[in-house]
């Protein structure tokens, strides 16, 4: 009798009496775990790269065959090139570096102050109590509606716009971190109260480790609307940057500038991110 | 100053006098009463299991003698022999173990909390991972071992700090049965080599028998003490020896019968 194999690792055999035998057997990712598991990752992790080269492939395809508007969506080609010129030029760099000053800056002030603001006022009730709903109403409003009110009090220079990314990621962060600490439960301050231990080792040992991981999310989420809101306000009231540079490519007419612009952008967003996951890495070994 | 009647004062060998306590808690518009009007004495070095249903304010009384609570109404009132150590330690159900700390800074925590240097501390520590079978998981994450021993992580904190009065919420109740029994016959022979005293919340008769010197069994809503029983074992105790004894077949039936009658109000 020769069994009917449905799939690799099983097969059924039908018998003389009507009934069938159903044979379970190791499948290729059973008899080589290890090898499977590394031809599986490599599958995976080409796919992820094979992907946005198959687009920007086609993209370029499209430009060059005519296909797409060449003002609109000037070739890939063409934009590696005019981002080689720029970087001749030394305008990128200047923008580059005009955007990522600004965005740690007012990063590193908005959150930091927030950690330590939120910690302080997630483990002392009253000052919670009086101070949420005026975080909530004030974090509700859109960050880049008071950039006008910033560049009327500080004026042009870089203040305002620092400012604005500070302000911006201070109440994400705040918020989370408050959410954090009011979320811990009970039971760790229970062990906590019941070795005795002060306040300041109860928010070093306890508080601010359980609160770690909310925070750190607040945090990263933060770093995107930090770069978010750098690219509006230098869109209006920069002579330097990443957003200016997309921004003045408009009014010049020279589409190729923008996209080098919109890809740096997005890239800075892409590092944030992944400094910040690195940080969580290092910050919480429990959740390795 | 004392509101205490004048037999109030602790008498010799009673190192927790609880009189007349009562614990109110607010529920929405009415309130529930969970305990009511305990009285009851735990004797110095005596292991008393408090008994009960779930839902009878057996954890409210521990979390009261544990000050983790304060009682509505009536006094507890606890003996500190040594200032040099602490008068009680907690181990609770089940989730107590700080996840962000590695096992053996669980059982650093409270000991660096009493004053003691970090190098001592440290010793203390793996001398007591080690008592409870836990050597070599030292530098491990909790969430990195199974159930049971978590729950050893959390006695060995609890024992390190050496207190006058251990205080124990369900500790094994989390366990599956298996772990449970090997786990008794640990605090077992812990306990005989230490003596401290211990009050130990649990809901299984067995469990009260084969660890209790007495057995305090409490009636569900308000709580009260219904009834204290002596446990005649003598010690050192055998689990095995034990759970195969006549006396611990008819002091378990007593005792279930007693709790059936608090558990069916007809």
């Amino acid at each position: 009798m020769t069994p009917v194999t449905r799939d690799p690792g099983t097969a059924t055999t039908p018998r003389a009496d009507g009934a069938t035998w159903r044979s379970i057997t190791p499948g290729p990712a059973e008899l080589d775990p290890r090898g499977y598991a590394r031809r599986r990752g490599l599958v995976e992790r080409g796919l992820a790269i094979l992907a946005p080269v198959v687009l920007i492939g086609l993209w370029q395809l499209l430009a060059s065959g005519g296909t797409l508007e060449s003002n609109y969506f000037p070739a890939p080609t063409t934009i590696a090139a005019s981002w080689g010129e720029l970087i001749e030029s030394g305008v990128y760099q200047e923008s580059v570096v005009a955007s990522v000053q600004r965005i740690v800056i007012g990063y590193l002030a908005g959150s930091l102050s927030a950690v330590v603001l939120g910690l302080l006022i997630g483990s002392v009730r009253l000052l919670r109590v009086a101070l949420e709903p005026t975080i909530a109403a004030l974090y509700t409003v859109p960050k880049l509606a008071i950039l006008p009110l910033l560049l009327l009090i500080f004026g042009l220079g870089e203040t305002s716009k620092i400012l604005l990314v500070a302000l911006t990621c201070f109440f994400v962060v705040l918020i989370n971190t408050i959410d954090a600490v009011s979320g811990v439960s009970p039971r760790y301050g229970d062990v906590g109260r019941s070795s005795g231990a002060s306040r300041w080792a109860t928010l070093r040992h306890i508080t601010l480790p359980a609160a770690l991981p909310q925070t750190i999310t607040g945090m990263r989420i933060a770093s995107g609307l930090a770069v978010i809101v750098i690219v509006g306000a230098e869109f209006v009231a920069a002579d330097a940057g990443l957003g200016f540079l997309v921004w003045n490519s408009w009014n010049l007419g020279v589409p190729e500038h923008m996209y080098v612009g919109i890809v740096s952008i997005s890239v800075i967003g892409v590092i944030a991110s992944m400094l910040l996951r690195g940080l969580e890495w290092l910050l919480t070994p429990w959740n390795r | 100053m004392s509101p205490l009647p004048a037999d109030g004062a602790a008498e010799a060998g009673v190192k927790i006098a609880v009189r007349k306590v009562g614990k109110v808690f607010p529920a929405g518009t009415g309130s529930v009463q969970a305990l009511a009007d305990i009285s009851l004495e735990v004797r110095d070095g005596e292991f008393l299991c408090l008994l009960g249903p779930s839902g009878c304010g057996k954890t409210t009384l521990l979390r009261v003698m544990a000050q983790l609570e304060r009682p509505s109404s009536g006094v507890i009132e606890m003996r500190h022999d040594d200032p040099s150590r602490p008068l009680s330690a907690v181990v609770f159900q089940d989730y107590s173990v700080f996840p962000w700390k590695t096992i053996r800074d669980n059982v650093i925590f409270p000991l660096l909390q009493t004053g003691m240097r970090k190098a001592e501390a440290r010793r203390v520590a793996d001398h007591w991972l080690a008592q409870l079978d836990l050597g070599g998981f030292e530098r491990a994450y909790p969430d990195t071992v199974s159930g049971g021993m978590k729950q050893r992580v959390a006695i060995a904190r609890a024992l390190a700090v050496q207190p006058e009065l251990l205080l124990m919420d369900e500790p094994l109740a989390a366990l599956d049965a298996q772990l449970r029994l090997l786990l008794q016959e640990k605090l077992l022979e812990l306990w005989q080599a230490h003596q401290n005293t211990v009050v130990f919340v649990t809901h299984s008769i067995d469990e009260a028998l084969l660890l209790g010197d007495r057995i305090a069994v409490m009636s569900a809503r308000p709580g009260r003490i219904a009834t204290v029983i002596d446990v005649p074992f003598a010690r050192p105790r055998h689990p095995d020896e034990i759970r195969a004894s006549p006396d611990f077949a008819a002091l378990r039936d007593e005792i279930w019968h007693r709790l059936r009658r608090e558990l069916q109000p007809a």
